[in-house]
């Protein structure tokens, strides 16, 4: 008896504790969710994030060594108390640490909150598959229902039906950037026949005919997209959906299995570690004919040959290039670091326009590319120096002066620097310059933060 | 009876034969190759993205390759070396004297190593007097030099450029986009002829004479080979807003006659699919028959069929047509590139990164070599008054020249804005006599000719006297003109 009331009570406690459990788990995710609204602890977590995290999971949560943060997979729970868990107790085995005793509970709590403020693409998305009469039947009808189910990757698969005439349905909660306007992308969609639907309304279909584009609500919505398979061939029936920013420069994260595909070959790295880099690609916010320099001192310029003149200045990274060089390269490759400013604000030497300028080329001198280029007879050469991580030095040299002997160089607006020059006086937005005996002048950039 | 039904029988399965071979243009699934001949495939440089889009070779047996990656390797004695790196998607190697000339998307550069430490320190802008504007189809093929030591390119359209300006898929926004150009020794660059759509291949004759392909697509009906001359328009025309006299209004407002009538022809149509989708550069046999007996001849890759084809040039009222034959496929990835060396090996380089190829590699590097057998293939063919007269690499057996051995047909093509064109007016020709010639090797086919017509030939009954069959059984020639009569 006694025994049975033990067990009773046990089972009790044990019902209890799981309840208790459940209640404090549900208490916490709600906690959680509603911090990843608040800029100001999701700020918090970003510091702690780039600081600890990022160099396993990619300062853009896009995953590295560690998984992708941002997307719908969550291999070891994606519920918010699953995941502060997981990063209390890390995984030994896979070579994360435990922070819980590295970092205080709301400390950790700020770090998910960020994760979770950063959540991108589909959750708790199902599927239905209609079987349709033939391939001109548009209609949509519940008794064409066939197959129902839920996708625990949380990204759409055409390649679910089976049968040759079918429309299919994926349908979820979405999770689009807060801060930025973005677009749904079908590359090669002009034979698509798809809709989607945000919070219940249509979204009107956008043009380039053969790109078309959908806009999405900024953060959370509901999200249903309809695709009508009709006469398509069977690889159109695999539809690569992208979410991408307005003008569709850059691809941003993948919303079916095949973009997810095409899109794993768009990250490459491309770093200055113990040499200089020079990259002539396409690069986003860059104009044409910008050729890159990524310097040890993880500070980069981009020369331009058209301008002659020094069109962008950043600190970091080199280049993502992976855009550029997957696929047919249709992305420009995107800085990795930040920018200390970048065209339309440039360095140049007054006189320079891209009428006047003939880019004559660039030598390697100790692995630094000195660009030649001549202006009005004048033939300069400029090459860039950084020996530390805030600072870079644009050594000029005029070779066979026919004309002067006082330069100004104009110097790009920002609060990012501070311009001096050993060779004469820097003012507002220029600095005048006289070369010495050898023709060599120099300006040099301290970064401000 | 039983003779009877057995006639039928066959006469059903030629018919059905003749009517696949008629109406689809479907690639050959078979694997064709001459006798003789093999592919070797050649180790790149490990965890290196090695699309290669130019070759050359020097005169010591260094291959010198560059990838859309934006590297320039050396491969010498079985071993690569890195030589230049960081260009914009070249698409065209040329070893020039002491340095070598890189075509990629913002110029020609000229690559020079003057340490002589085997890599190149000088990256000098030879030329780049067009326009790029970032977009990703606006590739520059070449260069090639001619006799006088100017070099010559190609300027690819673009496509989904928003700024541009499209009568199709393809489009300009200025700055010679659609063009041949010409640089002198010295690096002056003149826009040289116009109306190209995707000219993925460049290539100068042993003769000092230019020729390019262009890709099947809007305005380019089946992919194609044209001799590069001045002031000429091959008919794409929005590179026309280019071209004094034009202006985008007035291009919107021409009737396609208008435009077919001022392009050039080809000197030869090269078969959708069958043969080729997206051909590469042309490249000559100088080898003096290290290569086997098909010297003198244009060999070229298919970047999408991941095969080669040969081009059989005829100088008919003193231009060039000519035919096209399917040399051999099942490459690795899709054949962009040929370059024959001084052992007479062809290197092919390749690449399928954003454009499928049949080869299922997406890039790398193989090389085709003889071992000195005499395959039994077509070696080549010419118009004659009547006909055609076939000549093959080894004498046929007497008792295969029959008519019932070869069948024949014809068709052209509908230029226009649309993404290629299907085969028009297809027809089945009769076939009135064939005479076999007194060495064995040739046989001369009378039959009805229709000028700019494709005539596709079949031969696929005939036999050598060795019982050999040819690995290639058809051969489509460009019949833009008839011989005129003396």
């Amino acid at each position: 008896m006694n025994n049975l009331i033990k067990k009773g009570f046990n089972i009790i406690c044990l019902f209890s504790f799981t309840i208790y459990a459940y209640a404090y788990d549900s208490d916490l995710n709600q906690k959680l969710k509603n911090m990843a609204d608040k800029q100001e602890i999701t700020a918090q977590g970003k510091v702690l994030f780039e600081q600890v995290c990022a160099s396993c999971h990619s300062k853009d949560l896009s995953g590295a060594s560690g998984f992708n943060l941002k997307d719908g997979e969550w291999i070891h729970g994606s519920q918010p108390s699953q995941i502060i868990e997981n990063v209390k107790r890390g995984f030994a085995d896979a070579g994360m640490l435990a922070f819980n005793n590295v970092f205080s509970e709301l400390q950790l709590q700020s770090i998910v909150a960020y994760v979770l403020s950063k959540r991108e693409g589909f959750e708790g998305l199902t599927y239905k598959i209609y079987q349709m009469e033939d391939a001109n039947d548009k209609v949509i009808s519940a008794e064409k229902i066939i197959k129902t189910g839920e996708l625990a990757s949380n990204l759409p698969d055409f390649q679910l039906p089976e049968i040759k005439h079918y429309a299919i349905e994926f349908e979820g909660d979405f999770y689009a950037p807060k801060d930025k306007d973005t677009k749904i992308w079908v590359e090669w969609g002009r034979p698509i026949d798809i809709d989607f639907y945000t919070d219940g309304e249509k979204i009107e279909r956008e043009e380039p005919i053969w790109y078309p584009t959908w806009k999405l609500k900024k953060g959370k919505q509901h999200l249903k997209i309809i695709y009508r398979a009709g006469d398509n061939k069977p690889n159109q029936r695999n539809v690569s959906l992208i979410v991408t920013n307005p003008d569709r420069t850059i691809k941003l994260f993948p919303i079916s299995t095949r973009a997810k595909d095409i899109l794993s070959d768009n990250k490459l790295e491309v770093k200055a570690t113990n040499q200089t880099i020079i990259l002539r690609k396409t690069i986003h916010k860059l104009p044409s004919y910008s050729i890159s320099v990524g310097l040890p001192s993880k500070v980069n310029y981009a020369f331009n040959t058209r301008s002659c003149s020094v069109v962008g200045l950043w600190k970091g990274d080199l280049l993502n290039i992976g855009p550029n060089i997957s696929g047919r390269g249709e992305s420009p490759s995107l800085p990795l670091g930040d920018w200390l400013f970048r065209s339309p604000e440039t360095l140049h030497l007054n006189n320079t326009d891209s009428k006047s300028c003939t880019y004559k080329g660039y030598k390697l001198v100790k692995q630094e590319p000195v660009f030649t280029f001549t202006i009005e007879n004048n033939t300069f050469t400029v090459t860039a120096l950084s020996k530390k991580s805030d600072e870079i030095t644009f050594n000029y040299r005029v070779i066979d002066n026919k004309n002067s002997s006082k330069f100004t160089v104009k110097l790009p607006k920002t609060n990012s620097l501070i311009w001096r020059t050993p060779n004469g006086k820097v003012t507002k937005n220029s600095a005048t310059v006289i070369p010495d005996a050898s023709g060599n002048f120099s300006i040099i950039a301290t970064f401000t933060k | 009876m039983k003779k009877q039904i057995l006639t039928t029988s066959i006469a059903s399965l030629l018919l059905s034969s003749f009517a696949f071979n008629c109406f689809s243009q479907g690639a050959p699934k078979n694997t064709y190759k001459p006798d003789g001949y093999k592919i070797i495939t050649i180790e790149t440089p490990k965890d290196v993205r090695f699309h290669v889009t130019g070759i050359d070779t020097d005169k010591s047996g260094g291959v010198y390759v560059t990838t859309r990656l934006g590297d320039v390797w050396l491969y010498k004695n079985e071993q690569w070396k890195i030589f230049a790196e960081g260009l914009h998607e070249p698409t065209g190697l040329l070893i020039d004297e002491d340095s070598i000339l890189i075509a990629h998307k913002p110029e020609l550069t000229r690559l020079t190593d003057n340490d002589k430490d085997g890599i190149a320190d000088q990256y000098d802008n030879f030329a780049s007097g067009w326009d790029f504007h970032d977009n990703y189809h606006e590739f520059t093929f070449g260069p090639v030099k001619d006799k006088n030591g100017n070099f010559y390119g190609t300027l690819n359209l673009s496509h989904n450029n928003p700024g541009a300006f499209s009568l199709g898929a393809m489009g300009s926004a200025g700055g010679y986009r659609g063009f041949a150009f010409k640089v002198t020794p010295k690096g002056d660059f003149t826009p040289y002829a116009w109306g190209l759509r995707s000219p993925a291949g460049i290539g100068a004759s042993p003769e000092g004479l230019i020729f390019f392909t262009d890709n099947q697509g809007d305005w380019v009906p089946t992919s194609k080979l044209h001799l590069l001359e001045q002031g000429k328009f091959y008919g794409h025309p929005v590179s026309l807003i280019d071209v004094e006299g034009y202006t985008r209004d007035k291009l919107k407002e021409m009737p396609i006659e208008a435009f077919a009538a001022m392009s050039e022809k080809p000197v030869v149509w090269i078969p959708h699919i069958e043969v080729a989708n997206s051909p590469g550069n042309p490249e000559w046999d100088t080898t003096r028959g290290k290569f086997g007996p098909f010297s003198g001849q244009i060999f070229i890759g298919d970047q999408t069929q991941s095969n080669l084809f040969r081009v059989l040039l005829d100088k008919v009222n003193g231009k060039y047509q000519g035919a096209v034959i399917n040399f051999m496929n099942k490459f690795q990835s899709g054949n962009i590139r040929t370059k024959f060396d001084s052992q007479g090996q062809l290197w092919v380089g390749q690449t399928a990164r954003g454009w499928g190829a049949q080869g299922g590699k997406p890039f790398g590097l193989q090389k085709v070599v003889w071992d000195g057998t005499n395959p039994f293939e077509l070696l080549n063919i010419k118009l004659t008054t009547t006909g055609f007269r076939l000549t093959f690499t080894e004498v046929l057996a007497k008792n295969s020249v029959i008519k019932e051995s070869l069948n024949a047909q014809e068709w052209n093509y509908h230029y226009s804005g649309n993404y290629g064109s299907p085969k028009k007016n297809l027809t089945s020709l009769k076939l009135n006599n064939i005479k076999l010639s007194a060495d064995g090797k040739s046989i001369d086919i009378d039959m009805p000719l229709t000028a700019d017509k494709v005539v596709q030939i079949d031969f696929t009954g005939l036999r050598d006297i060795k019982g050999r069959s040819v690995s290639v059984d058809k051969v489509y020639y460009t019949l833009n003109e008839l011989l005129k009569s003396h």
